[in-house]
């Protein structure tokens, strides 16, 4: 940003060109909303439905943008790599549903235990709940940092997963604090509704208080990056003895940094407890949240607040997007398998032509005109890039198509996992080729 | 061992050097005193214990060496990739997991499950060198953080293809069933659960031993383990190191997955479920050690197992009224963990590194109650142990 604004020189100027990967980001996330709702009409749900599904998108998708702030405030910010962002989201979802439902006694049912009733019944209001609960998780990030910052990030890593999977072991088995595996339902939302419209009231309640809390952290954390505290965040993540000969207690900036992040996942788990009007040890609480909040920080750009939000509305929309289609993938895969596999071959025809165009004739290619582009495509890395890519799909299609043949309907019952594999994938191809994430952070040049 | 003493003795000394490296050395004495110590304290204690509350404490121990023999063919693994290539490779249960599914698929398909865990033995070296050449080799020098995340993309990706593949319900070796041989009254043991587990974990430590005491190949690691920039100006390929280090991991890797799938059932989180028992052992055992891994797995393994009964005895209403007490055993090597992780963060079998002080969190304390700010996190990149 520095080196555009300050300006006057032409070269500079024209060096300001049209921010395309953010146009992308935005337009694609567009298009998944969009989708979401085609799928949506085609389901046949009333207008309303298709708005409280969408809403639900946008609810979750801000609980993972808060997520995705706090896991940027340590890794992307201070270089601190945390493993065990779903134990801090776990701590804090626990504690703002005991904080702030209603007492619910064990239940017992002809002698056997159905429910065995959870701590708390404080029934306190929501804003002290969620108080209590970034204390609660910024407490705990503090404990297991005092330990774990003083070594390296790969220690770190395996301290903070095995703090995490502590922690479900914990909600799943200390029955009479957590609820056991039930967890704890029955946490009131924000304001309770009684129209038929409930539902529908509700998600757009619980959009406006996200957005609003996610702004807040957004403008708060943004005017912390740039303050002097920021800078030496981002010193201890460049260099960080460098910075203590600068005189800075580094360990004190890493503490920071680690428990106000670790706050802002108890801060989401508050928030989802409330989303969902139910906590329970299940997946919601897995090691996959934690890999899903890594990718929309890596895709966002480590270290861009705006853009590890892009990062969770598109991560997470594809996600949801998967479950929508999850009934229309093998329908129209088993309608459209001959056109599919026409397709197939005909793209991988057409990708093995170009790609031999490309190679053989290149040194032929005239220098104006249209030439000039090609040359320009084939410089860049394109040709390759782009012919990997197209065998990627191509396999990747004959294998749907295989799978539809031979195993009708595999596809649909195994989309949440093939869903997990394509973040396997996005995760590995990101860190190789593109680790600055498709909004990468500002360059920051001191003058 | 003609070809072992080599280039680098001079000829008068070759016909001493030949078993040079069996004889004895100062260091190997002590830690060989140090292991006995070890090994003695360990059966007073489980023997003790066995005299004062019975038998039971002999079968939980029995219980908890073969969960050790499969946790220590794992840390081998794990550890000697740590070693070489400089990161914690997430991947490694979901490895584990893989070699448990190839060799499922051949002993259902007819194969015995010998000859089906010899062959997802030798597969997974492929997918190891697979691993290295397609993904890792990209990553290198880019610091400690980026292998992770392409671990976990891998675990990720081989369990989910795992679940979309092969279903997410539990499988069974085909393995004859049998009864548990009587010892003693009170005290039995699996033939195939207990004992092949047992001789197959005792057989690859003394494998991985003697790969890496006496052949040139694990000179070589140990080397590169040691110091990568001047085992590179010593001569030694590196690569081809690394693609050992693979090879070796990998297929670590399969052989723990089929002894863990024996042991209990085969499911596509069964390797991930156990990841982090077999980083509490390399971590406990000093990392990127294979010795210090073999002593952090016993350590974690029997601890993990023998705290059932106390676990069981604080259930009891009259102590503290634990519900599902026994549910915790998985929590107790992540404790071991964090302790040493406070105290030794270098591991109890590792090299103590050259600034280290006494006591790392004592010292921690004290200098902030004093009030001196430290130098002290300086040493911590050497505290981490080896690189």
């Amino acid at each position: 940003m520095a080196s555009t604004s300050s300006g006057g020189i032409p070269n500079q100027a024209a060096g300001r060109k049209l921010p395309w990967s953010e146009v992308i980001a935005f337009v694609a996330i567009a298009v998944i909303v969009l989708a979401g709702v085609l799928a949506g009409v085609l389901a046949g749900a009333s207008p309303q439905g298709i708005l409280t599904n969408v809403g639900f998108y946008a609810s979750i998708a801000i609980i993972f943008a808060v997520l995705a702030l706090g896991f940027n405030l340590q890794w992307g910010y201070t270089g601190l790599f945390n493993a065990g962002i779903a134990g801090f989201y776990l701590i804090g979802a626990y504690t703002m549903a005991i904080a702030i439902t209603a007492p619910s006694p064990p239940i017992v049912i002809g002698g056997i235990p159905v429910y065995p009733g959870h701590l708390g019944g404080y029934s306190l209001p929501l804003a002290v709940g969620a108080i209590l609960a970034m204390l609660a998780a910024g407490g705990a990030a503090v404990i297991i940092a005092l330990p774990a910052l003083r070594l390296r990030a790969d220690y770190l890593a395996i301290a903070t997963l095995a703090f995490a999977s502590i922690l479900q072991i914990l909600a799943n088995n200390l029955q009479s604090v957590t609820g056991g595996a039930i967890g704890i339902t029955g946490i009131p939302k924000p304001i309770t509704f009684v129209s038929a419209n409930a539902p529908f009231l509700n998600a757009i309640t619980i959009v406006g208080i996200g957005s609003a809390i996610l702004l807040l952290f957004l403008l708060l954390l943004q005017f912390m990056a740039e303050s002097p505290w920021g800078r030496v965040l981002r010193a201890v993540r460049e260099d960080e003895e460098a910075t203590m000969a600068l005189g800075k207690n580094t360990f004190n900036y890493k503490l920071q940094a680690f428990a106000l992040g670790g706050a802002l996942m108890g801060l989401a788990g508050a928030l989802f407890a409330v989303t969902l009007g139910y906590v329970s040890p299940s997946s919601s609480f897995a090691p996959a949240v934690t890999f899903s909040v890594w990718v929309m920080v890596i895709v966002g750009g480590s270290g861009n607040n705006r853009g590890v939000i892009v990062g969770a509305f598109l991560i997470y929309g594809l996600e949801w997007l998967s479950v929508q289609l999850k009934d229309y993938v093998p329908i129209a895969l088993a309608a459209g398998l001959p056109t599919i596999r026409l397709l197939l071959i005909v793209v991988g025809l057409i990708a093995v032509i170009a790609a031999g165009v490309f190679v053989l004739f290149s040194r032929y290619m005239p220098t104006r005109g249209w030439g000039r582009v090609l040359r320009k495509i084939q410089e860049r890395g394109w040709v390759r890039n782009g012919t990997i890519g197209a065998f990627a799909l191509y396999g990747l299609g004959w294998v749907f198509v295989f799978l539809e043949q031979y195993k009708p309907g595999a596809i649909g019952d195994t989309i949440f996992y093939t869903r997990l594999m394509f973040i396997g994938v996005l995760l590995i191809i990101l860190i190789i080729y593109r680790p600055e994430g498709i909004l990468r952070e500002h360059k920051r040049v001191l003058r | 061992m003609a070809q072992d003493s080599g280039s680098q003795t001079s000829s008068p000394d070759r016909a001493r050097s030949r078993w040079a490296a069996l004889r004895p050395t100062a260091r190997l004495r002590r830690q060989l005193v140090q292991a006995s110590i070890f090994a003695l304290i360990l059966v007073a204690v489980i023997g003790g214990l066995s005299f004062v509350f019975g038998i039971i404490v002999l079968q939980y121990a029995m219980g908890g060496l073969v969960v050790s023999s499969i946790v220590i063919v794992a840390a081998i693994g794990l550890t000697v990739l740590y070693g070489i290539r400089g990161f914690a490779n997430f991947a490694y249960g979901d490895l584990m997991t893989l070699g448990a599914y190839i060799s499922l698929l051949l002993s259902v398909n007819g194969l015995s499950l010998v000859w089906g865990a010899i062959v997802s033995f030798f597969v997974l070296a492929v997918v190891g060198i697979l691993l290295e050449v397609v993904i890792f080799s990209r990553l290198e020098g880019r610091g400690p953080v980026p292998p992770i995340v392409a671990s976990v993309g891998v675990g990720l990706i081989i369990q989910n293809g795992i679940r979309s593949i092969a279903g997410t319900a539990e499988w069974l070796y085909p393995v004859p069933a049998s009864q548990d041989i009587v010892i003693v009254p009170g005290l039995g043991i699996h033939p195939v659960r207990g004992i092949l587990t047992l001789v197959i974990g005792v057989t690859f430590v003394l494998s991985a031993h003697i790969l890496l005491k006496y052949t040139n190949l694990g000179k070589a690691m140990r080397a590169t383990a040691d110091n990568l920039e001047l085992a590179k100006a010593t001569g030694i390929d590196t690569k081809r190191v690394t693609y050992a280090a693979w090879v070796v991991s990998c297929s670590f890797a399969s052989t723990a997955g089929v002894l863990l799938g024996l042991g209990t059932a085969i499911t596509p989180t069964m390797g991930f479920d156990v990841i982090l028992l077999i980083f509490a052992a390399v971590i406990v055992g000093g990392i990127g050690s294979p010795y210090g891994a073999m002593l952090g797995g016993l350590l974690v393994g029997l601890s993990q197992e023998m705290s059932v009964p106390f676990l069981v005895w604080l259930e009891r209403p009259d102590v503290i009224g634990l519900q599902f007490g026994s549910a915790y055993k998985v929590a107790i090597p992540f404790i071991i963990l964090i302790i040493v992780l406070i105290f030794r963060p270098w591991g109890i079998a590792g090299r103590r590194p050259a600034f280290a002080r006494r006591s790392y969190f004592i010292e921690r304390v004290t200098r902030a109650l004093g009030g001196e700010r430290g130098a002290i996190d300086a040493s911590v990149g050497e505290a981490n142990g080896g690189r």
